[in-house]
């Protein structure tokens, strides 16, 4: 059985004249985590949405389940939890159930309708983040932590194989990133997901074990974090200081 | 003259049921447009199916049915404008808006200046409907409306966060031409009613009053149709009574219903 889920080979692409991401090749097998890491402007929201189809015109090869990125249809298979500051509009009169419903029509043929087991399967994935209790309130009454919930509810709701978390814990408090990693291990343990998760908290993201895809418009580094604390390319990325944090708390 | 007589008017009874079939569809459109931040669009649209307008009249044809072609044409336009030309959108509708009027100006001179007519375009006049004119607007509006509820779903994903629904494999680009389309007929239809000058009071008005109250999406739909047609209804009838233009008391009934609302919600 082929158990790759994501596989970039050579993948190029340019802003303009400007190159974005250039020869990014690596894999992701069934049940891994990978953290997405690197500097601002290093290419990582733009190598999410070249493989979530939201970016064209890219050299290279892409394969979501063994199918090209471009032939790919079956978009339940992926869930996909967005920077809320970047794509939600507070003021929509929409509650948080249905908002999660959203998470549901990809399947659906036209005219698409939520039935009944729609709305259960709606209620269950808000039950699995803690959320039950937010099913009528308005998303934007919430709080950032709540919306996370709701939104990462949205994203589990068709039962992804494949979960993209983009920067899910930027705008959380400490308690809530808490929460929110406390889920994540969770949902890998229990559930077998695979998750690839674009990060600034390389720490944090550690200590869910998995690998580190360490990106600088190309491949800096790629493997596992116990391999990353050994290394000493990446210790002259990051300094020894900060290389010696990320890895005491990956080992703690 | 008593209510029943007024209500046993054909023009009166005419102008209720176009008026509110056409409220409807203003009010359910408008609510996508006024949440994606496209507000404006129905004012750009009201600008351009003036100049369709003239050019019916100046051809010697039926003018909204030469507005109509023009209108939908123009909404694509704008989609193109800010995609392609890389355009912020109320830049593409306002190139677009200005473009309808001044065709419509010029068409207006060439014609031997704006008469009576054109007039009645800038400013509706409803209780003039003909029953042609009103079983077309049923029947448009009857059409626009199945083709809501049919697309449902992916009008509201689009609507929420277009780049999620991107990702849900949604056809995000014919979602939003189409939604520019059906604006575009809308807009034409509502020019009956209100006039050039007050369409986009028809798009927006019910939909922001909705907004005030309402805590979901389908509640906000609902509401949003009330209001639109409770304000024609009221609009149209106040207009008879006291002599004064229907589409312009359509339109300040409209804006009392959201002040009523705003207050509303600030002292709730």
């Amino acid at each position: 059985m082929n158990d790759v889920i994501l596989s970039v080979d050579h993948l190029s692409f340019r802003y303009g004249a400007s190159e974005t991401l250039s020869d990014v090749s690596f894999r992701v097998r069934r049940g891994d985590f990978v953290a997405l890491a690197g500097p601002n402007g290093a290419g990582k929201t733009t190598l999410m949405k070249l493989v979530l189809g939201l970016l064209d015109g890219y050299e290279g090869d892409i394969e979501l389940f063994g199918t090209p990125r471009s032939a790919f249809r079956d978009h339940r298979k992926v869930g996909y939890l967005p920077q809320r500051v970047n794509t939600f509009n507070p003021l929509f009169p929409a509650t948080s159930g249905e908002v999660v419903g959203l998470g549901l029509l990809s399947g659906k043929r036209l005219p698409k309708r939520l039935d009944g087991a729609d709305r259960e399967r709606i209620r269950e994935a808000l039950r699995s983040v803690d959320a039950l209790d937010l099913e009528h309130s308005p998303i934007g009454s919430l709080s950032g932590g709540q919306q996370q919930r709701v939104f990462l509810a949205r994203a589990l709701v068709s039962d992804p194989e494949l979960l993209v978390l983009d920067e899910p814990v930027t705008a959380l408090d400490p308690e809530a990133r808490a929460r929110f990693y406390a889920l994540l291990t969770r949902l890998r343990s229990e559930e077998g997901k695979t998750v690839v998760m674009i990060t600034h908290d390389i720490p944090h993201a550690g200590e869910q074990g998995g690998t580190l895809l360490y990106l600088d418009k190309s491949v800096v580094f790629f493997g596992g974090f116990d391999e990353f604390c050994r290394s000493k390319s990446m210790e002259g990325k990051f300094g020894y200081f900060d290389q010696h944090v990320i890895c005491h708390q990956h080992t703690t | 003259m008593g209510f029943a007589d007024f209500l046993g008017f054909a023009f009166i009874q005419r102008a209720y049921l176009a008026g509110s079939f056409i409220a409807v569809l203003c009010a359910m459109l408008g609510l996508f447009l006024v949440l994606r931040r496209f507000s404006l669009i129905g004012d750009g649209l009201s600008h351009v199916s003036f100049g369709g307008i003239a050019l019916g009249l100046f051809l010697g044809l039926e003018p909204l049915w030469v507005a109509l072609p023009i209108s939908v044409a123009a909404s694509s336009l704008i989609l193109v404008l800010s995609r392609r030309a890389r355009l912020y959108g109320d830049a593409a509708i306002a190139i677009v808006s200005s473009s309808g009027i001044a065709l419509g100006v010029v068409l207006a001179s060439l014609a031997g200046g704006f008469n009576v007519d054109l007039m009645s375009y800038l400013f509706g006049n409803i209780l003039a409907v003909s029953p042609v004119e009103t079983y077309l607007s049923v029947l448009l509006s009857a059409v626009v409306l199945a083709v809501i509820a049919f697309l449902y779903h992916d009008l509201f994903s689009v609507a929420f966060d277009e780049e999620y629904a991107t990702v849900s494999g949604i056809r995000t680009g014919a979602v939003n031409i189409l939604l520019a389309t059906l604006t575009a007929v809308s807009v034409v239809l509502a020019v009956k009613v209100v006039g050039v000058m007050l369409v986009s009071a028809l798009l927006v008005l019910p939909a922001v009053s909705a907004l005030q109250v309402a805590r979901g999406f389908r509640g906000a739909l609902l509401l949003s149709s009330c209001i639109a047609v409770l304000s024609v209804l009221v609009g149209i009838t106040v207009s008879f009574l006291a002599d004064i233009p229907a589409g312009g008391t359509v339109v300040l009934v409209n804006l009392l219903v959201f002040f009523v609302l705003l207050a509303w919600k600030r002292i709730r």
